[in-house]
């Protein structure tokens, strides 16, 4: 069946895709549905049953249902449709959208599409860790899933690689289960998450924290039952001599997201290798006309709020395309990540409207300008591959841009650590 | 007591493929395995290609080059060699029969100076011995043609189009062990052999789960062989040699990079290789020859890491260590009384008993050992009356990624579950994994060999939680008892709370 046209159709239903959802019914669009692939609404933030969601968006302090629970009441209210456990399994250029269920294979034609597919984890494989492969080695968000979805411990004694978010958030989560996380080893010479979590759920639960080491080796015949770790050199490579070994039974490896773009690739959508998302230009279309990205699919964030305000702005553009069709009239203007920054998004801008900028950068910095060519600059008192920073091109500040130029480049200076 | 005519020790490739051959016989056969699912040891590593060709020629040339090759002529008009030509001539047909995927893949080693020229000329020569192998230079341009994305240093090859066939190992085994089931093979899983005895004429072979009357037993315990054969005084002379190989698979989403197998010619003691899977992976393989005396170790190193990342490189500059989805270890086995051959042979003081000691590759002649040993218990008195009920074919598991929407339909009308897709990197649906545990998967990783689900390049951190959920239920057992691979592998130790409670009563946490 290909009859069946929908203004828009949003293609997961975690954080970004109910935003994006929201506003673009609220915008005016008629028939909007969301696909999901799991059997609630909501994605994972169902099982971030800690606090920390919706500081700066509702100005509150709740958990991630609690925060799901307010935008899948919106869309409910709203009328948007929904298909729960509903696999896509592609996406075309002409925006048709083929998926399964229990009920059959069906394709449905878009008018416009969002995706808001999300991030998978990097797993142990991805990192090179040699040693045994055994049970009890389990990504940190999968473990969440077993202890706050599931309602299981995967092991007693935990050592967590990776100073994610959710890494640290587990730590601390598995210590009120009366586990004992007896390291987060981290390669970086720094944290990878937010403060707030190394503050509240490492250091408060006093959990040894092994920067600039490494997990150089799994032990076991079956189930883990060590792991050595050791510190690392500028390669990351562990240096001869400072192993230590740690009996464990268990592994959760936090080392990082990266965004789901299988579809969007077989679509032909042009992949950012950097941010592993889509190229996208001020209004988050990507290469495809019609097709949006927002959300962990087009960049990993730090923070939901920032997903939810990201997928709005989807969400609001994707109704703009379906009410008029047209692209941005202006020549497309690159973005180029200059001294210290890793990425920007979006990628491309035209200078004809107001646009906020993304940004992270590769190294931590004290005292630091973030500076857009000549037209716009931010001070701030300190920066963290971490920590997202944005910075908005307003008008008057567009009005100094030489929309002329093919490039405009971002850079970041400061002190270093 | 249980009784059987013919007593198989071991569940890979061989001991089923010997169980299927007999199946086509009035004849019961046990097999028995330590482990819960089949082709635990050898089988499950051993690389995945049928093969004769230019690979063979490999295989041979990787301990003899200092010997010369005139040797050489002899060694391939040995049985072994016979074997070899003849289960990878069936290959088709038996893939065929038990459903099994898979692709002819060309071969193509490069040379990129002098020395490797000389080597490949050597390899062309050799192939002259191997039955069927038709092998064709290639000049620098219809190099490039062939493969596009080869390093730029490459200056002439040697191709074999039709010398090899990749599958995935697994399959193939459990495609076997299917079929030989519903033909009547009796397969005990998680049944260690202990002790083998002779008692009024009959052997008698304890297990972990109780004695096995047996007129016949074949040792076919790959690289415990050894130990079994002791049971019995059946060594005669021999001892193992284990080898280790480490491979790594690379994310399908590289599909099409390579076309062929593509490697450079092997130095003694040395295989490099880098072969296109069926499903679109890219695999790194290498072999090593340096001798390990640990047959379990197969734990991968970060030594064998980095040599596999500079050797993929080094043949095709495109690939990167970000494409990785997974590695492993298998073990390769020789025995060092004929270490080119095979050894299948009846013990000395009971023609009843028979080590069935087959050199790498196992998976090729596989249907000709099984051949061969239905022969020699023919000569030691065994009836062998044609099962007249003998059914040659085994159906798959549906495969939901490969259906047309026609056919996904057809089979989710019968049952929704297969609309349910739960595996998301490789597309793999409840219907799938359900279907794989009636069929006897118990474990995590049996249900990825039966259906993939688990094998793509998230490695179970989304399906994971679901596949537990899906063995707990379909299996009747709590998920804290589901296992990844058969006994103290559990996934899960605690129920929520259940550390809690311990540690307020001052309990002891019994788990791991």
């Amino acid at each position: 069946m290909t009859n069946e046209a929908y203004d828009l159709v949003v293609v997961g239903a975690g954080p970004a895709g109910l935003a994006s959802a929201m506003k673009a019914k609220e915008s005016g669009l008629e028939k909007v549905l969301i696909i999901e692939r799991g059997e609630y609404l909501g994605g994972l933030l169902d099982q971030c049953v800690h606090t920390g969601f919706g500081l700066s968006y509702f100005r509150e302090d709740l958990t991630g249902p609690e925060y799901a629970k307010r935008f899948i009441e919106k869309v409910s209210d709203l009328k948007v449709e929904t298909l729960l456990k509903s696999m896509v399994l592609e996406i075309d250029s002409d925006r048709n959208i083929k998926y399964s269920n229990s009920s059959g294979v069906r394709t449905l034609k878009a008018h416009s599409i969002i995706l808001a597919m999300g991030c998978r984890e990097r797993s142990r494989e991805a990192l090179r860790i040699p040693g045994s492969r055994v049970a009890g080695v389990y990504s940190a968000g999968t473990a969440q899933r077993y202890v706050n979805v599931d309602g299981f411990i995967p092991g007693k004694e935990v050592v967590i690689l990776g100073s994610g978010d959710v890494g640290m958030i587990m730590a601390r989560r598995l210590s009120i289960e009366g586990v004992e996380v007896k390291a987060v080893v981290e390669v970086l010479p720094w944290i990878g998450g937010l403060i707030r979590n190394e503050v509240q759920c490492l250091r408060d639960f006093g959990i040894p924290m092994h920067l600039t080491h490494t997990v150089s080796e799994v032990h076991g015949k079956r189930r883990v039952e060590a792991v050595t770790i050791a510190q690392v050199d500028k390669h990351w490579a562990p240096i001869p001599g400072t192993e230590k070994k740690i009996g464990c039974d268990t592994l959760l490896i936090s080392a990082g997201l990266i965004p789901e773009n299988e579809l969007s690739r077989a679509a032909g959508i042009e992949i950012d290798p950097v941010t592993g998302g889509p190229i996208v230009d001020q209004n988050l279309e990507t290469c495809i006309p019609g097709i949006f990205a927002c959300g962990n699919v087009l960049h990993v964030h730090d923070l939901v709020d920032n997903v939810s305000l990201e997928a709005e702005r989807a969400g609001l553009h994707a109704a703009a395309f379906v009410g008029s069709g047209t692209k941005p009239s202006g020549k497309p203007i690159r973005l180029k990540a200059g001294k210290n920054i890793n990425y920007i998004v979006p990628q491309t801008i035209d200078g004809t409207s107001e646009v906020t900028l993304y940004m992270r950068v590769k190294e931590p910095r004290r005292n630091a300008e973030v500076k857009v060519g000549t037209i716009a600059k931010k001070k701030e008192r300190i920066v963290v591959p971490s920590q997202m920073i944005e910075i908005k091109l307003t008008s008057s500040a567009l009005a100094d841009l030489d929309k002329t130029t093919g490039e405009l480049e971002v850079t970041c200076e400061g002190k270093g650590d | 007591m249980k009784k059987t005519d013919v007593l198989i020790v071991g569940a890979g490739i061989i001991g089923l493929g010997i169980a299927r051959e007999l199946s086509k016989y009035q004849t019961h056969v046990t097999v028995i395995d330590k482990e819960v699912d089949v082709g635990m040891g050898v089988s499950k590593t051993a690389g995945s290609l049928v093969y004769m060709g230019l690979f063979q020629s490999m295989s041979l040339v990787i301990k003899s080059l200092d010997r010369g090759i005139e040797h050489l002529e002899e060694e391939t008009k040995n049985e072994r060699m016979r074997m070899l030509w003849e289960g990878f001539t069936h290959f088709n047909m038996i893939a065929h029969d038990l459903d099994i995927l898979h692709k002819h893949v060309g071969i193509l080693l490069i040379a990129r100076n002098d020395v490797e020229l000389k080597k490949i000329e050597n390899l062309k020569r050799i192939c002259g011995y191997i039955p069927g192998a038709d092998v064709e230079w290639v000049d620098r341009k219809k190099l490039f043609e062939m493969e596009p994305n080869l390093t730029p240093d490459a200056i002439a090859g040697l191709y074999d189009d039709d010398g090899t066939i990749s599958t995935f190992g697994p399959e193939y085994v459990i495609a076997v062990y299917e079929n030989a089931r519903d033909n009547g093979v009796e397969v005990l899983l998680d049944t260690e052999c202990l002790g083998i005895k002779k008692e009024n004429g009959y052997f008698l072979v304890s297990t972990s789960q109780g004695p096995i009357q047996a007129k016949y037993v074949l040792n076919c315990a790959g690289k415990y062989a050894d130990k079994i054969a002791d049971m019995y005084n059946a060594r005669s002379g021999w001892n193992l040699q284990f080898y280790r190989s480490q491979a790594l698979v690379l994310d399908k989403k590289l599909n099409g990079i390579i076309n062929n197998i593509v490697g450079i010619p092997s130095d003694p003691g040395k295989l490099d290789l880098l072969y296109p899977l069926e499903e679109g992976n890219v695999h790194v393989y290498g072999a090593y020859y340096d001798h390990i005396e640990d047959r379990e170790f197969v734990e991968t190193t970060r030594e064998h890491y980095e040599d596999a990342i500079v050797r993929m490189k080094q043949l095709v500059p495109k690939l990167s260590e970000k494409d990785i989805i997974t590695s492993y270890v298998g073990i390769r086995i020789f025995n060092d009384k004929v270490f080119d051959d095979n050894l299948i042979e009846s013990a000395s003081h009971d023609s009843n008993f028979i080590n069935v000691l087959v050199r790498m590759p196992g998976f090729t002649p596989s249907s000709a050992v099984g051949e061969k040993l239905a022969g020699m218990l023919a000569d030691r008195g065994l009836e062998l009356k044609r099962n007249p009920d003998f059914k040659r074919t085994r159906k798959a598991i549906p495969r939901f990624r490969y259906l047309s929407d026609e056919e996904r339909n057809k089979l989710i009308a019968k049952d929704g579950r297969y609309g349910h897709v739960v595996c998301r990197c490789e597309t793999v649906t409840e219907g799938e994994i359900v279907e794989a545990i009636k069929r006897g998967a118990r474990t995590v990783q049996g249900v990825q060999f039966r259906t993939r689900a688990g094998m793509g390049r998230c490695q179970r951190g989304f399906c994971g939680p679901r596949v537990v959920e899906i063995l707990s239920r379909e299996l009747g057992i709590p998920r804290t008892e589901v296992t990844y691979k058969g006994k103290n592998s559990r996934i899960l130790h605690y129920e929520s709370k259940e550390l809690l409670k311990q540690q307020t009563t001052g309990q002891n946490p019994v788990g791991s």
